[in-house]
């Protein structure tokens, strides 16, 4: 999971299929970023170029990281999402509170 | 998927409303406006905003939004109306049909302008896009709804659209770990395929049920969704979802139809959280919410497929100042769907004419068969009708923008213009009133462009400043006649004539035998534009001939009438419908062929008195008061009759003719058989055949076989036919007779004395035709005169004189033919004028002779007699025209008589052998020449106008030889001209004088044998 800071805004970029196998995984290492960035950051985009699955409970991991935020008083959008991504957010209604933007190329 | 369709819905929907409010802003500029025309543009504006804002359409929104916060306050009474505002309304108003055309880019539209403007008018100036409260927005009446239902977006579109398919509406509690996840599905799959058996209108999780990652993974999100369905009960849904039957609640369809009757705008959730994100990200690739409604390609089609919506009835009319009635009740039905319901009622119809043609045969047969066929027979034509009534559209659907149109050329254009718009509630077949659009918005920019003038200029010719554009339609007989008049500058024939000239659209000849109003309809000729300048309003080129164009394609004609100063008057004959036409079905060759029948006038069988006649090549139908050019069907297909098939060259004998209208003209076309008058379904011709050009279509008859539909300017264009040969007048006649002296043909007028003997008359030897009345003629003693120019022309019954029929009784309209330069010329009576023709006489003076009878002939296989004027006029003042002392001497002499014409050389030659010893005639200069080489004369006596050498080069070769220098050689000319006199003078003639006139010519040969002593030329 690679990260950057830029401009008060963390960049992170998942890069892997957001699954029940790896959640506990990424769960620490959303918190690590999180605590990492106390006070340094504003605004968290959440990279999603390259996941192509999402399951129930990679679903609880996306709104945790956006309930997280929202205690923080963070902004968080998830972008590049791909074709079958758009589409679970589109049915769950997720697209506006994620702040989804168009897929790139 | 869901979000397209739904998004065709928004643009349709959106589509009607801007239709609605545009009327009512104009409206507001004139004094009529009322506080229902404010109300329907704020509700339209209103609605805009809501959906618009629903699908994230950010830009569409936000220019709603600021015309919906001016709207309230004009509504409240706070702001009136003016000029200004109205056009910045409009200006608006455009910007959010661009918008709506393809709202998923609607950001790459700029609107700052428009949102600047109508700010301006706003009391808060500084942004002033503070939402205006819907204070007179009809308050909601509040819709007790179900707690369930509470924390749902409703969209009245989802759910209307579910209601009217008798969809069923449940709210479903999924727990994403123990519904899907435990169940070994992701959510993607588990959604995918439930998705196919309803539509997910909206969802929402309990995100209260996490806190932050500390407890995401520890709890069993659920998520509620609230889903319209085809499925029928509850337990086809815990089914399906493979859920516990608690988590589905099933929405009574009261509910959702009392909350839609008083919720038009999209319901925003209570109590949902206010998902904010800090940033709003300005994308400048499209708005944020794009993402889930990207539609792929397949996608976007079947989504513009589904915005070509039409409501059934008027309803799709929703022009609110339209006064088209509105139905109560209408449905959505894709216009597919009522193009196929056409094409099957079209086979309908020709089934049931196969039908009826089996059971002509065996209706005894079978008993009750008569009555059934009859039934069905009768059902097919009212369903056939009906079918066709889905499909009509009332005009008023473009005839709306026309005010609108109007209004912006008169302010740019500086002029005064009022449009009258009548019969917007005129219904016109679908296809039709959609291709109207253009050829329409055309005609309407031409009369404020061109048509009215500046007010000043309409001021100087006491006019009323303001201009008056009237568009009309109505029904007239089967058709719809829809009629565009102003009352502007009107147009100049000679002008347009000239300019055609000048563009090089028409050869001046032509030009000139084109009659006023044929004139006018240059502008209807490809590369003609009148305007003097080309003008971004109109006169792009594209032009009048594109109108046409147009609506011919769409079986109709354009006419046009105009007079200078006075205005100007389009009008455009349509068909109801297209697919199914009446058709008269004819035969040639043993082929069968449908013509449209509206463009069929009459029909006409050949034999007895319809005869055709060859006039300058083409052969003419005589019918009533004009030429009809006559065309063979056969000989423009190609078509040869086979054994025992009628057609082809015996139909010019005993065809039919059929008289077809063609914009202002007629033609006929001559086929051999009229078969039956048929109602028939039009098929498109294949790819193949269109090339071909003499074809429309093609039809299946009723005993299912084929038969091409004619296309009637197709065939005349194969013809070649040229309209303005048809307009041969009794004038260009004589000046055709005049050009074709100098061949060995004549031009002779054809004419009847009652009765059916045919008699002719070199039309040179006439000088004019006079068309008279009975009463007219005044009788004086025996004679009978008649008042001409101030002068008593003396009348001549044929009958009186002559050995030919008498007529038992006069008609009431008489011709009289004056002969040319006769000293005491006497009137000719006829009946009736048959033709001109122009021919070579082959005369025959044995079979019948008498008194005025030159001898007889035949044209076109008629028996003609040739009437010799001369005689005829001695026989009736035998005073004047038979010269009594001819000098004795004359009978030793021989003359050399040189005329070309059958006619004259008998007239003359008769006349002369009374003089004369002898008279040779010969035809032409070589002829003369020979004649003269090897016999002697006393005088040559020809005319001048010869084929090849002329008579001056004949006479001047006489002077220069040696042998005739001195041989007296009278020249003669059929027509007056200086040139004549000139040369005359100059090739040493000894005189030179008109035709026709005896009398003079005797005194004049007399004169020159006084001066002269008669000699044999080689004595």
């Amino acid at each position: 999971m690679k990260n950057e800071v830029v401009e008060k805004k963390l960049r992170i970029k998942v890069g892997e299929n957001i699954l029940s196998t790896s959640i506990e995984r990424m769960n620490a290492e959303f918190k690590k970023l999180v605590a990492e960035n106390e006070g340094s950051v504003s605004q968290i985009e959440l990279d999603l170029e390259g996941v192509e699955t999402i399951d129930s409970q990679g679903l609880n991991l996306l709104i945790g990281l956006y309930q997280e935020c929202k205690r923080k008083q963070w902004g968080f959008r998830v972008v590049e999402c791909s074709e079958t991504v758009k589409w679970l957010f589109t049915i769950f209604k997720l697209n506006d509170v994620f702040g989804v933007e168009r897929v790139g190329n | 998927m869901v979000d397209n369709e739904l998004i065709g819905i928004f643009i349709q929907e959106s589509k009607e409303h801007l239709e609605a409010i545009e009327p009512e802003i104009l409206a507001m500029e004139s004094a009529s406006h009322d506080s229902e025309g404010v109300n329907t543009i704020f509700r339209g504006v209103h609605s805009i905003k809501g959906s618009s804002g629903f699908f994230g359409f950010e830009q569409i929104s936000k220019l709603s939004h600021v015309m919906e916060n001016l709207m309230a306050l004009v509504r409240d009474g706070q702001l009136s109306p003016n000029s200004e505002m109205v056009s910045v309304l409009l200006a608006s108003t455009d910007k959010l049909k661009l918008m709506i055309d393809d709202p998923q880019h609607c950001a790459e539209v700029a609107i700052e302008d428009e949102v600047k403007q109508l700010n301006t008018f706003l009391p808060a100036a500084k942004g002033g896009t503070k939402p205006a409260q819907d204070k007179g927005e009809p308050a909601p009446k509040q819709v007790k709804l179900p707690d369930s239902l509470k924390r749902f977006r409703l969209d009245p579109y989802i759910l209307k659209n579910a209601m009217q398919h008798g969809h069923l509406v449940f709210v479903i509690r999924l727990f994403m770990n123990k519904d899907v996840k435990e169940k070994g599905r992701t959510p993607y799959d588990y959604f995918k395929e439930i998705e196919s058996l309803g539509e997910f209108v909206d969802a929402y999780f309990d995100f209260s049920s996490i806190s932050g990652l500390d407890d995401a993974l520890s709890t069993d999100l659920v998520c509620s969704f609230l889903f319209t369905t085809v499925m029928g009960s509850p337990d086809m849904i815990t089914s399906v979802f493979d859920i516990p039957a608690a988590q589905v609640e099933e929405i009574e369809a009261g509910v959702i139809k009392e909350w839609l009757g008083t919720n038009p705008g999209v319901q925003t959730p209570e109590g949902r959280e206010a998902e904010v994100f800090l940033e709003v990200v300005e994308d400048d690739s499209g708005p944020a919410s794009d993402a889930g409604h990207e539609p792929d390609k397949a996608e976007d089609e079947d989504h513009l497929a589904s915005t070509d919506h039409l409501a059934v009835k008027a309803s799709s009319a929703p022009a609110a100042r339209m006064k088209v009635k509105r139905a109560d009740e209408t449905i959505r039905v894709n216009v597919s769907l009522l193009d196929s319901l056409m094409n099957l009622a079209g086979e309908m119809v020709l089934s049931r004419n196969q039908l009826i043609r089996i059971a002509e045969n065996h209706g005894q047969e079978i008993a009750g068969l008569q009555s059934i066929i009859q039934n069905i027979n009768l059902v097919t034509s009212d369903m056939h009708e009906k079918v066709m009534q889905t499909r009509l559209q009332a005009l008023g659907i473009i005839f709306g923008k026309f005010t609108r149109i109007i209004r912006d050329l008169a302010m740019k254009l500086g002029k005064e213009i009022i449009l009258d718009i009548e019969g917007e509630d005129v219904e016109l077949d679908k296809s039709i009133v959609e291709a109207l659009s253009d050829p329409l918005t055309h005609l309407i920019r031409n009369c404020a462009d061109h048509g009215i003038e500046t007010p000043e200029e309409r001021e100087r010719m006491g006019k009323p400043r303001e201009g008056r554009v009237r568009l009309t339609a109505k029904h007239v007989g089967g058709q719809v006649l829809i009629e565009i008049i102003d009352d502007g500058r009107g147009m100049n024939p000679e002008k347009l004539r000239q300019k055609a000239i000048e563009k090089g659209v028409l050869k001046p000849e032509e030009a000139a035998k084109m009659s006023d109003r044929q004139a006018l309809t240059i502008i209807f000729l490809p590369g003609f534009s009148t305007a003097e300048k080309v003008s971004d309003v109109s006169g792009r080129g594209v032009g009048m001939d594109v109108v046409r164009t147009n609506i011919e394609g769409l079986g109709g004609f354009v006419d046009i009438d105009s007079e200078v100063g006075v205005g100007t008057r389009i009008s455009l004959r349509l068909p109801l419908t297209l697919a199914i036409i009446p058709a008269m079905i004819v035969g040639s060759c043993g082929r069968r062929f449908a013509v449209p029948q509206v463009n069929l006038e009459e029909v006409v069988r050949l034999g007895g008195k319809n005869k055709p006649e060859i006039i300058r090549g083409s052969r003419v139908l005589r019918l009533r008061d004009s030429l009809l050019t006559l065309i063979n069907l056969a000989d423009v297909l190609e078509l040869t009759p086979q054994e025992g098939e009628r057609g082809g060259a015996s139909d010019w004998e005993d065809g039919y003719v059929l008289v077809l209208n063609l914009d202002n003209n007629q033609y006929g076309l001559i086929v051999s058989e009229l078969l039956d008058s048929e109602e028939i379904a039009v098929k498109p011709l294949s790819v193949y055949l269109k090339q071909v050009g003499c074809y429309s279509g093609v039809t299946i008859m009723g005993d299912g076989k084929v038969a091409m539909i004619v296309d009637i300017q197709g065939i005349a264009t194969m013809a070649r036919l040229k309209f303005a040969e048809n307009e041969i007048n009794e004038q260009s006649a004589l000046d055709l007779a005049n050009q074709l002296r100098s061949s060995d043909s004549e031009s002779l007028l054809l004419f009847r004395n009652e009765g059916l003997e045919l008699f002719a008359i070199n039309l040179s030897t006439v000088a004019r035709i006079e068309r008279i009345k009975a009463s007219d003629i005044e009788h004086i003693g025996k004679g009978e005169y008649l008042k001409l120019g101030g002068r008593s022309l003396r009348l001549v019954r044929m009958h009186d004189h002559m050995p030919i029929a008498k007529p038992e009784q006069t008609p009431e309209d008489l011709y009289v033919l004056v002969p040319k330069l006769l000293t005491k010329p006497i009137g000719i009576v006829a009946t009736q004028i048959v033709d001109t023709v122009q021919t070579v006489v082959d005369l025959d003076r044995e079979t019948i002779s008498g008194v005025g009878i030159l001898g007889s002939t035949f044209i076109n296989d008629a028996l003609v007699l040739l009437v010799d004027i001369y005689s005829l006029f001695e026989s009736v003042d035998p005073e004047v025209f038979r010269p009594v002392a001819y000098p004795e001497h004359f009978k030793n002499l021989r003359v050399l008589l040189v005329d070309n014409n059958v006619f004259f050389r008998t007239v003359e030659g008769d006349f002369l052998r009374r003089l004369f010893g002898e008279v040779v005639g010969v035809r032409n200069a070589a002829q003369a020449w020979e004649k003269l080489s090897e016999e002697n004369f006393h005088v040559v006596i020809s005319d001048v106008e010869l084929p090849g050498t002329s008579g001056f080069d004949l006479c001047a070769k006489v002077r220069h030889s040696e042998r005739y220098k001195h041989l007296p050689f009278i020249g003669l000319s059929a027509r007056q001209d200086p040139n004549h006199e000139v040369l005359a003078k100059e090739t040493l003639m000894d005189a030179y004088q008109m035709k026709f006139d005896k009398v003079k010519l005797l005194r004049l040969i007399e004169s020159i044998f006084d001066r002269k002593t008669p000699r044999l030329t080689q004595s």
